[in-house]
């Protein structure tokens, strides 16, 4: 059985690292893009399984970048966590309005991280 | 004919075979009298007696028919029995299996718990593996500055903060990085003066007591901690944390650990940088 694939949208290198830590001990194949828009090409190259997506980034933020994962074919169906370090009301609408397929907190807690992808990707 | 040659006779018989022959006719008329009373009693009995021979037949059949089912109460009885026995026997078994079960279920909450704890000390080790990495992943102070910044801002929770270094005199903390504050009311803080001061004079780390919902004031943002820099002991700089971050709650021993791992790696990771672009500098001139 192929390894499901992740893909890490982040500009933060403790972020990506922190994430990847995580992740490695779930057996997924794990991408990294540094910005939105690298975020948006890498999705469409990699076709993912999942998305972990940062809100607050150069170039394209998350919601925007969540807004053309949604416009493409390729990407609509994929699952978006989005990573955000506001957890006002407002802010976890809006990504939801956006197509957002669940969000967590930072700082992230890596039980809960891991608990959220897999139920995403565990069959 | 009899009577015409009795007739005939009588002109000629005596009184006395006269007599004899009515008694004879009487006792005749008698007879049949008694023949006829004893066939219907004889057709009386035969019809008892078919009667009698019916039900001796029905006494046979019931006599079968109740060792029939006193048989059959005897064969249900033992049934009875035996179902009981395995009634008794699978009550056992269950009373055995709500006990395996109970033990099944009490075995998976500790491994639940345990699992809990593990995760969270995975993540807890995660933390500081991923703040060393990226403290000593360069000797460019501004990309020291900016791990001290990610590593407060995404593994602690907050989006305020300010970084310090020890002037030369070592009576002056001045900021050389931040996020999320005013830079100018930040500037230069007296060591030793206000809880930043203090915690760099001390050289111990200062945490706002869990039940202040915010830490004292330093020019208007409530403080939540400072994190002495300390090489060889001697401290040379500050991490001052503000407000934390919504979600975040109050800090946790994992928090302390990340401090203590910020006091010294972040120290010396900011003192390797410095020295590093010192001797560039050297090298240049």
């Amino acid at each position: 059985m192929s390894r499901k694939k992740i893909l890490l949208v982040d500009d933060s290198p403790t972020v990506l690292l922190m994430e990847q830590m995580i992740l490695s001990r779930g057996g997924y194949d794990l991408i990294v893009a540094r910005d939105g828009e690298e975020g948006v090409a890498k999705a469409i190259e990699e076709k993912p399984d999942l998305i972990l997506l940062d809100v607050v980034m150069p170039k394209r933020n998350g919601l925007q970048v969540l807004e053309e994962l949604r416009r493409q074919e390729i990407t609509r169906s994929v699952p978006v966590i989005m990573v955000t370090t506001r957890s006002e009301i407002e802010n976890v609408e809006r990504a939801f309005t956006n197509g957002c397929t669940d969000y967590v907190t930072k700082p992230i807690n890596g039980l809960e991280l891991i608990t959220k992808v897999n139920s995403y990707l565990v069959e | 004919m009899m009577d015409k040659a009795m007739n005939s006779q009588h002109l000629t018989t005596s009184p006395e075979e006269t007599l004899s022959y009515n008694q004879l006719l009487q006792e005749n008329k008698r007879l049949l009298l008694l023949t006829e009373t004893l066939e219907t009693e004889r057709v009386r009995l035969e019809s008892q007696i078919a009667r009698i021979a019916e039900i001796e037949a029905d006494r046979e059949s019931l006599r079968w028919l109740v060792d029939f089912l006193q048989k059959e109460k005897k064969r249900t009885f033992e049934q009875l029995q035996k179902e009981k026995v395995a009634v008794h026997q699978l009550e056992r078994e269950r009373a055995e299996l709500q006990n395996d079960l109970k033990g099944i279920a009490e075995h998976s909450r500790e491994f639940t718990d345990r699992y809990v704890l593990v995760e969270q000390q995975n993540t807890r080790l995660a933390n500081l593996y991923v703040a060393c990495c990226r403290l000593h992943s360069t000797l460019e102070l501004n990309g020291v500055i900016e791990a001290v910044r990610e590593i407060v801002i995404n593994l602690v929770g907050t989006e305020e903060l300010a970084l310090f270094e020890l002037d030369q005199s070592g009576s002056t903390l001045s900021l050389i990085g931040s996020f999320g504050i005013d830079e100018q009311q930040f500037r230069e803080i007296r060591v030793g003066e206000g809880p930043i001061g203090g915690a760099a004079a001390m050289g111990r780390l200062f945490i706002r007591r869990g039940e202040e919902p915010d830490g004292p004031l330093v020019n208007g943002l409530p403080l939540s901690a400072c994190v002495p820099l300390k090489v060889d002991g001697r401290v040379t700089g500050a991490i001052a944390v503000f407000r934390l971050l919504q979600q975040k709650g109050n800090f946790g021993p994992a928090d302390i650990e990340l401090f203590d791992l910020l006091a010294t790696h972040a120290a010396s990771a900011l003192y390797c940088a410095s020295l590093h672009g010192r001797r560039r500098l050297e090298a240049a001139s």
